[in-house]
């Protein structure tokens, strides 16, 4: 696909997604260290892991669409994607969810 | 005209780019794009068998996690996403004609490529240090494998960077910065699985 200069990010949308990304990091990381203990060994609650995971897809989905700029493609490139995404932080997740279980 | 491909609509104009199918609708070079989704596919079944993994033995891996510095892996992710924002600048700059100011952005992203190495080999030395190599248990086996693996990518990206900073068209930049924002994305993946998830 030939892109021209208007097809790129304009450097405030480029900011503004660094922004959120480094604001979402340090979020996982605040919800991971609640306890306030860097070297913890207790487990985490279902919300917390879900919480982590959550921004992570967001995360990655921020940088899909703008760093890679795959907001220019298709529908059907954006939504394969976001499947690939949603399909390992759902297979963590639900790893997570089942230790209780198994 | 006499020959086949000489007649209207039997060739493509040379300055018209080649037709990839669905892959033409994606930004870049599609090639870059292949080894994006396959890279993806690649980390995806690491991190899903570190998963699975994980559920066999939630003990050892939840004390095996401790010893890593979570803080230092935060650290780092702050390092990539700040490079990647560098670096999709450097492509803003290279599409309006900045050449000079696209080199600079990417020799930005480059120094902070190399930022996220040392961390790692800070991490690496104080791991081999306590004697956690690649076959003290499965969970060691797996951050080796996946860290080491990632880091590869980061040194190949640095490549990368360099050689589309030297034949800087606006396509190279394109593709090769793609790369290196694949390498950010793998690692927002690895860090809560790996570093943060107990």
């Amino acid at each position: 696909m030939q892109t021209a200069a208007h097809d790129f990010p304009s450097r405030r949308a480029l900011a503004l997604t660094w922004a959120l990304l480094a604001g979402l990091t340090v979020g996982s990381m605040a919800t991971a260290l609640a306890d306030g203990d860097a070297t913890s060994t207790a487990a985490l609650a279902g919300t917390q892991v879900a919480l982590i995971l959550a921004l992570t897809a967001f995360k990655a989905r921020q940088i899909l669409h703008v760093y890679l700029n795959l907001r220019t493609s298709t529908g059907g490139w954006r939504v394969l994607f976001t499947a690939f995404v949603l399909a390992i932080v759902g297979v963590v997740l639900g790893g997570h969810l089942l230790m209780g279980v198994v | 005209m006499s020959r086949l491909e000489d007649m209207p609509g039997t060739r493509p104009p040379e300055d018209e780019p080649a037709d990839w199918g669905p892959l033409s609708d994606l930004p870049g070079n599609p090639f870059m794009w292949i080894l994006i989704l396959s890279e993806l596919a690649v980390f995806g079944a690491f991190l899903m068998g570190f998963a699975g993994a994980r559920l066999a033995a939630p003990d050892l891996f939840a004390e095996a996690q401790a010893q890593l510095s979570r803080v230092y892996g935060g650290l780092n992710t702050l390092v990539l996403v700040t490079s990647g924002w560098f670096a999709a600048l450097a492509v803003r700059n290279r599409a309006e004609g900045a050449v000079r100011r696209a080199r600079m952005w990417l020799g930005a992203a480059s120094v902070l490529g190399a930022v996220f190495l040392a961390v790692k080999v800070l991490e690496y030395g104080e791991k081999i240090s306590a004697g956690l190599g690649l076959e003290t248990n499965t969970f060691w086996t797996l951050y080796w494998l996946i860290t080491g693996f990632h880091a590869l990518h980061v040194v190949a990206g640095i490549g990368i960077l360099a050689l589309v900073s030297w034949k800087s068209s606006l396509e190279n930049l394109e593709t090769g910065t793609a790369f290196w924002h694949m390498v950010d994305l793998i690692w927002v993946l690895i860090y809560p699985v790996l570093y943060l998830i107990r």
